[in-house]
């Protein structure tokens, strides 16, 4: 029997980080992490990821402390009514931003690949629309939709490293540490980009029925991911070598339009990978917009928080239509790094470090 | 309640009749490509003389011809013959496809420039083949340009066959052949085989773009026409995105051994008056790398599997030493075209065919990073010692 008070339990937290950094990430970053690592690029996928589990343990213990209030409660008995509210605005900015960006992105692969003559407004506003209607219903129907889809989640990775596999040339990974510091460091921190999305749980504390478990859970997922996206990676290197891997745009969607479908299964196999993309775009665009209701919520002091993405969802659609074309508008995502960087590092670490110094200073005065 | 369900079945009702407007495709409106050929007509570029912008560029210079080959649908469904003899011809007779040529700057403007004459929308798609003419390959930037497209486009098959159209382009897509409606399919047909005969060294579009991306050198087969067939049996060597030259089709299987991709194919060696075919089953080659001052010293490993087919027939190949003397005699047959081919592309090519700079690029970067500058000149002083072992694992059911 299923307890009717929409709270989640530790799988599906770890469901709803898996899927809001699944989306379209995964095919945009093998030909950044290329450009700068070359063949090393998957080593440097595996680094970013672990650095990833570091930052989720940041957030998990400094957001732990004070899960019962949330994020925006977290940061206002922290820091002060005012300070706090100020502190959480661009983590709030952060999640529209997102939320405008992630149906545009969806919609310029669709556009590219599915839909050719739609106008790119009716590939987003179904999107955002649906999404909102999911979001309505609470976190714990959202989590639901998400355990459903894990089994073709997983189908869809089982079928791509069937069909890519043969006919790859294992040789391209080599010579392996032929790069320099640089180049790996600069891999490493646009790799990090692509992870981005375990910083939903600042929000969704207040919504697990158990939240000092939610670390093991995370770190799992992340690992999950980190392997996911190493064998991505090491995928569209064996198969069209480093230097094609660099000027494609979306390489992974690339090499299954490359590659022969094992006998049995369909010809132009790309069709059921994008098919099934969808959905998984359509659970990132989902979690950010629940993102955006809990913390547009808590900052507006609502107790019902099902009337705040309607009202935001004109400002999304305003921020995805940015950029006139397809190279303006990556350009506008790069600025987005800033307030992901704050929402990542910054505000994690400056809350565990104020946790950390509240404990200290309320021992010293027991004492 | 009720307002609720209404508000949930209103989208999903609207959705039914509004969705996919735009892109809303008839299957009858489109006209698939099964084979694009593509020429150049060495045009010189005028670039240089002005770099002024001008009104209107399109079909000002006639740079390239392209012919696509479109299936008849109706003509493509077979008809017994009359006679009962077999083989079966087309609804209405005729040919089963069309060829629609035209010349402009480029593909998109030439497809622009068919658009007035062709009542479907021309569907890249499903390309089979892809064929590049002999002026194409001598005309860099036009060439360029071509495999740009090919790649840009996300609709064109990257699973489509490439290879070099020797002689006129227009012979070889009018060709009807005997066992399908189609040349792709036909052509295609041969290139699925190929890994059985290793005769053929067939090319997807994504392979060529992967392997030309590095350095500008690829290999592709050559298609000819020959009465109405067609004849594949060179390998057409490019350097640099141009036609270096044309490579005997007796080198493809010693080329694809040390290239580490031959699958199948028969070798035949004469013993005691008697041609034996040796049917390859496997081949693996390892390559070992010493640097001796300026020198590179390759060792290549070749181990082979494979079968006899035939021997003489009151003979029996089981008894004493045949089999070990067939055996050295494959071995030092197969040492020997190695070698051959070795120096072909050595002393008569001059560039580096073998996948021997990749080796040393992957396995021993340092070297290589040492003849980068001048790769080809480095291959053609190596020296290339061959190690070869056939084993022979089947005689058929007869001693």
């Amino acid at each position: 029997m299923i307890p009717d008070d929409d709270k989640i339990s530790n799988f599906q937290a770890a469901l709803i980080v898996f899927n809001f950094i699944l989306g379209a990430g995964v095919f945009m970053f093998p030909s950044e992490a290329a450009k700068n690592a070359g063949n090393d690029a998957w080593m440097t996928t595996i680094v970013a990821g672990l650095i990833n589990i570091l930052l989720i343990y940041i957030i998990c213990k400094g957001g732990g402390e004070y899960s019962r209030y949330g994020f925006v409660g977290t940061c206002r008995v922290l820091f002060g009514r005012i300070f706090g509210t100020i502190l959480a605005i661009p983590v709030f900015l952060y999640f529209i931003y997102a939320g405008g960006m992630t149906p545009r992105l969806f919609a310029e692969v669709i556009k590219l690949f599915l839909l050719h003559n739609t106008p790119i407004e009716f590939v987003i506003i179904p999107l955002i629309l649906l999404g909102v209607i999911l979001v309505r219903s609470g976190i714990e129907p959202m989590a639901r939709f998400f355990e459903v889809l894990l089994p073709l989640t997983i189908f869809l990775v089982v079928v791509l490293v069937v069909t890519v596999l043969p006919g790859s040339d294992f040789t391209n990974l080599r010579p392996f540490f032929s790069g320099t510091i640089p180049g790996y460091l600069k891999g490493i921190l646009s790799t990090s980009w692509a992870y981005a999305g375990f910083e939903i749980l600042l929000v969704i504390y207040p919504f697990m029925r158990s939240p000092g478990k939610a670390f093991k859970s995370s770190a799992v997922v992340m690992l999950a991911m980190t392997l996911l996206y190493a064998l991505v990676v090491m995928l569209c290197i064996v198969r069209l070598g480093v230097e094609e891997t660099k000027t494609l745009l979306f390489a992974p969607i690339y090499i299954i339009k490359a590659s022969e479908a094992p006998i049995g299964l369909v010809e132009r196999f790309e069709g059921l990978v994008m098919a099934l993309w969808v959905i998984l775009e359509f659970t990132t665009f989902v979690v950010i917009a629940y993102g955006i209701s809990v913390t547009g919520g808590d900052l507006l002091n609502q107790k019902d928080r099902k009337h705040i993405l309607p009202i935001i969802m004109p400002l999304l659609l305003i921020f995805g239509l940015q950029g006139e074309s397809t190279v303006d508008f990556f350009k506008i995502v790069d600025n987005i790094r800033y307030l992901q960087t704050y929402t990542v590092v910054i505000i994690p670490l400056v809350i565990l470090l104020t946790v950390f110094i509240k404990k200290k200073v309320g021992k010293k005065s027991e004492s | 309640m009720k307002v609720k369900r209404l508000v949930i079945l209103l989208p999903a009702f609207l959705l039914l009749f509004t969705s996919g407007c735009w892109d809303k495709t008839e299957i009858s409106e489109k006209a698939f490509i099964f084979t694009l050929a593509v020429d150049s007509n060495e045009i010189q570029d005028d670039k240089a003389e002005d770099n002024n912008v001008r009104a209107f560029y399109e079909s000002q210079r006639k740079k390239i011809t392209a012919i696509f080959s479109i299936p008849i649908p109706s003509k493509t469904a077979s008809i017994p013959s009359s006679d009962g003899s077999g083989g079966g011809g087309t609804p209405g007779g005729g040919k089963a496809f069309i060829n629609q040529k035209s010349e402009g700057e480029n593909i998109p403007d030439i497809i622009k420039i068919l658009g007035v004459r062709e009542n479907r929308t021309l569907c890249l798609c499903y390309i089979k083949l892809f064929l590049l003419g002999e002026n194409l390959l001598k005309d860099k930037e036009a060439l360029l340009e071509t495999l740009d497209y090919a790649r840009r486009d996300p609709d064109f098959n990257k699973l489509a066959y490439v290879a070099v159209a020797k002689g006129k382009m227009e012979d070889i897509v009018n060709i009807e052949p005997k066992m399908e409606k189609m040349l792709a399919s036909y052509v295609a047909g041969i290139f699925d085989m190929a890994k059985k005969t290793s005769s053929l060294v067939p090319v997807h579009f994504g392979v060529l773009a992967s392997t030309i991306l590095k350095e500008g050198n690829a290999v592709l087969p050559c298609i000819e026409k020959a009465d109405n067939e067609v004849k594949i049996n060179n390998l057409a060597l490019i350097k640099d995105y141009q036609l270096l030259a044309y490579m005997d089709g007796k080198y493809i299987r010693p080329y694809a051994c040390i290239n580490n991709k031959l699958e199948g194919g028969t070798k035949l060696i004469e013993y005691k008056g008697t041609m034996i075919p040796y049917e390859i089953s496997s081949s693996k080659r390892r390559i070992s790398l010493k640097e001796e001052g300026n020198l590179l010293k390759y060792t290549i490993n070749v181990e082979m599997e494979g079968d006899i087919e035939e021997f003489y027939f009151t003979g029996q190949i089981s008894e004493d030493d045949i089999l070990k003397e067939i055996k050295s005699r494959l071995e030092e047959s197969m040492k020997l075209e190695l070698q051959e081919t070795t120096n072909y592309f050595q002393e008569v090519i001059g560039c580096d065919y073998l996948g021997l700079g990749e080796y040393t690029y992957n396995y021993h970067n340092k070297i290589y990073k040492k003849y980068k500058e001048n790769w080809d000149k480095a291959f053609s002083k190596a020296d290339i010692a061959f190690d070869v072992t056939m084993n022979i694992k089947r005689i058929g059911i007869s001693k």
